[in-house]
């Protein structure tokens, strides 16, 4: 039998009336997870006279126009809270990747002394709530002079990222078969040109799901961002975002076009980065 | 131009020896087969050799030079991986030609090369294409050709054809054989199949818990084995053991047990007189040592059991007083019925016979 008939099989097995059912719940599922950003986007671009109105209108009126979108750019500074939380969300990625994939690499390929205990020191640190550690990283950071500073709170993220990252790493070099690295240390190749050569380009959807999980945590944070962040030109998009909520009144069409505004380019990361999650790159090179 | 060494060569992990004071010499060109069961510690002495594992204690040579602490990529070795450990992200071409880009070597002459190494393997109008996208065959060429293409000083092979399906193992069976003479490069070869050893390996290691258990040419190993587990591991079906006793009978040494009743030779009395008449020994004979008899006083008798036809011969099991044994009739024209009573005389310079203890061999003179 041909891998295609195999993968067909369970197909054929359903009979229509329960593939029925099964695109039924994933229509209704779709729907759920799509909802929200639909009303977000036709709340941007409506009027705020027609926010409250009732019944609620699931279509935008023909008088419809971008008029959120100009006012929040002209009267916030959201362009520079996108451009600060640019910096640290890929800075926090793209350092957190980095440091996880050497640190991963190591407790999936190597004994050495200490190894459970570092372990075990990963999985725990992911145990502690965020409030917890807030409090004492604040005294810490207040001390080091970190506060208020991007480069702190990019700091404060790696510090809760880094483990995780590391975590899901271990994961997908461990499902790398070592003998692809083994026929190449013998073919030639140093450790450290294996680990670039074979493992890092085999790993690419493990690093492309950890490089988009980090991005996406740095880029919605808000507590630290809160605690760590005074003066709003060092504000990221989060807090950005809650300064819209007024004392007495919410410009709901000015949020929710932020919120697209801000949502905009994690999402068009993730479309750049999906082909590099869905595809299994490892198929065929060992016999399974 | 190339040997290897091993001298008391032992691994441990962690307190579990893996490969147990090994010793081996293996000589310029020569096509040398690791064969044991699986756990014998023949895939830990071949990574030895290749320094994907270090030795925890002995000496490994390669080519006069002490191997123990050279990185692999310095050993000038090829390995063939019993997954065939193909690069899943680089085409075929590129797979082949992996080691010499590393080497630094002119494109030109890369190019050059793969399309040898190509056009030797058939695998030419394969160059463009993924590993995931050839079949078990075709991988396990694209596997040899990246060894090939190294002109290594060895190659090493960790069973390269358990994965192929059995028409296509003898097909590469015969051309790693061809590929290993014509390049004369020598080669160490991992298997637990004993075809596979007896058909490719010039020399052949049987090895059992960690221990060499013998070292021979498959002729030497199948017709005089060291110990009762290389008899019994080498043939199909195994060499028979009736376990028997030596005694001394009006001056003739004869081989004893209930049902067996077997007057020696010369050579093989005097060996085994030596070791004290009364003790305890396994005489042994491969199923197609005996002839049948119809003398009444026959050495050795019993009914048949079962009876397997396969075609160019048929295997008989025979059970008797003096316990179960095989013999291979290669005759179509007898073929007895279950339940008969046959008389069998061993051919006597077939005989082998071990310690009852120890199970080594006990040597009889015309070795």
């Amino acid at each position: 039998m041909t891998d295609r008939a195999v993968a067909a099989a369970p197909f054929a097995a359903l009979s229509w009336l329960r593939l029925a059912a099964v695109a039924l719940g994933a229509a209704a599922l779709c729907l759920f997870a799509v909802f929200p950003f639909y009303w977000m986007i036709v709340t941007s671009i409506r009027p705020s006279g027609q926010l409250f109105s009732y019944p609620p209108q699931i279509l935008p009126s023909a008088d419809s126009v971008f008029a959120a979108y100009s006012e929040i750019f002209a009267s916030s500074e959201l362009a520079l809270w996108l451009w600060n939380s640019v910096k640290v969300a890929t800075g926090t990625a793209t350092i957190a990747v980095f440091v996880a994939a050497l640190t991963a690499y190591a407790l999936s390929r190597f004994d050495f002394r200490g190894k459970t205990l570092t372990e075990a020191l990963l999985l725990a640190s992911q145990m502690f709530p965020g409030i917890l550690l807030a409090l004492p990283m604040y005294v810490v950071f207040k001390a080091l002079g970190l506060l208020d500073d991007l480069a702190g709170l990019t700091l404060a993220y790696l510090a809760f990222l880094i483990p995780v990252a590391t975590t899901l790493l271990k994961g997908f070099f461990d499902s790398i078969p070592p003998a692809l690295e083994e026929a190449s240390l013998v073919d030639g190749a140093s450790r450290l040109g294996t680990f670039f050569r074979i493992t890092l380009p085999l790993s690419l959807p493990g690093l492309a799901a950890t490089f988009l999980f980090c991005l996406i945590i740095a880029w919605d944070e808000f507590l630290f961002a809160r605690m760590f962040i005074q003066r709003p030109e060092n504000w990221t998009v989060s807090l950005g975002l809650s300064s819209f909520s007024g004392e007495f009144v919410t410009p709901w069409d000015q949020v929710m076009a932020a919120a697209v505004v801000i949502t905009l380019p994690v999402a068009i990361v993730f479309l750049f980065l999906q082909r590099y999650l869905v595809r299994g790159l490892t198929a065929g090179g060992v016999k399974g | 131009m190339s040997t290897a060494r091993l001298e008391q060569v032992c691994k441990y992990y962690k307190d579990t020896l893996a490969v147990d004071r090994v010793d081996l010499d293996i000589a310029d060109g020569s096509f040398l087969v690791l064969l044991g069961p699986s756990g014998c510690g023949k895939s830990t002495t071949l990574r030895m050799i290749a320094g994907l594992e270090r030795a925890t204690s002995g000496e490994i040579w390669i080519d006069g030079a002490r191997a123990n602490h050279v990185a692999p990529r310095h050993r000038d070795i090829a390995m063939v991986f019993q997954n065939y450990a193909l690069y899943p992200h680089m085409s075929v071409a590129r797979n082949l030609s992996y080691s010499l880009r590393l080497k630094g070597m002119p494109r030109a002459d890369i190019d050059r090369r793969v399309r040898e190494v190509a056009a030797s393997l058939d695998i030419a109008s394969l160059l463009d294409r993924r590993p995931s996208q050839l079949s078990g065959g075709q991988r396990q060429r694209v596997a040899l050709g990246r060894a090939i293409i190294r002109q290594p000083k060895l190659f090493l092979m960790d069973e390269p054809l358990s994965n192929l399906d059995a028409k296509l193992r003898v097909q590469t069976r015969a051309e790693i054989v061809r590929l290993q003479r014509s390049l004369g490069v020598t080669t160490v070869y991992v298997t637990h199949d004993q075809t596979e050893a007896m058909t490719m390996g010039s020399t052949i290691v049987v090895m059992n818990g960690g221990r060499v258990q013998q070292v021979g040419t498959p002729d030497r190993i199948y017709r005089h084995p060291a110990n009762t587990f290389v008899a019994q591991f080498i043939g199909t079906p195994p060499m028979n053991l009736l376990p028997c006793r030596i005694e001394d009978v009006g001056g003739v040494a004869v081989c004893t047990a209930d049902g067996l009743h077997l007057p020696l030779e010369a050579a093989a009395a005097a060996a085994l007189r030596a070791g004290g008449t009364g003790r305890p020994v396994l005489l042994g004979f491969r199923p197609e040592d005996l002839e049948f008899t119809d003398d009444a006083a026959a050495p050795l008798s019993a009914a048949v059991e079962a009876i397997e036809a396969l075609g160019h011969e048929h295997l008989l099991y025979m059970n008797g007083a003096a316990g179960r044994f095989v013999v291979r009739l290669t005759d179509p024209a007898l073929t007895p019925f279950a339940g008969a009573v046959l008389s069998f005389r061993p051919r006597p310079e077939r005989l082998r016979f071990f310690d009852g203890t120890t199970g080594a061999a006990i040597p009889v003179g015309q070795a």
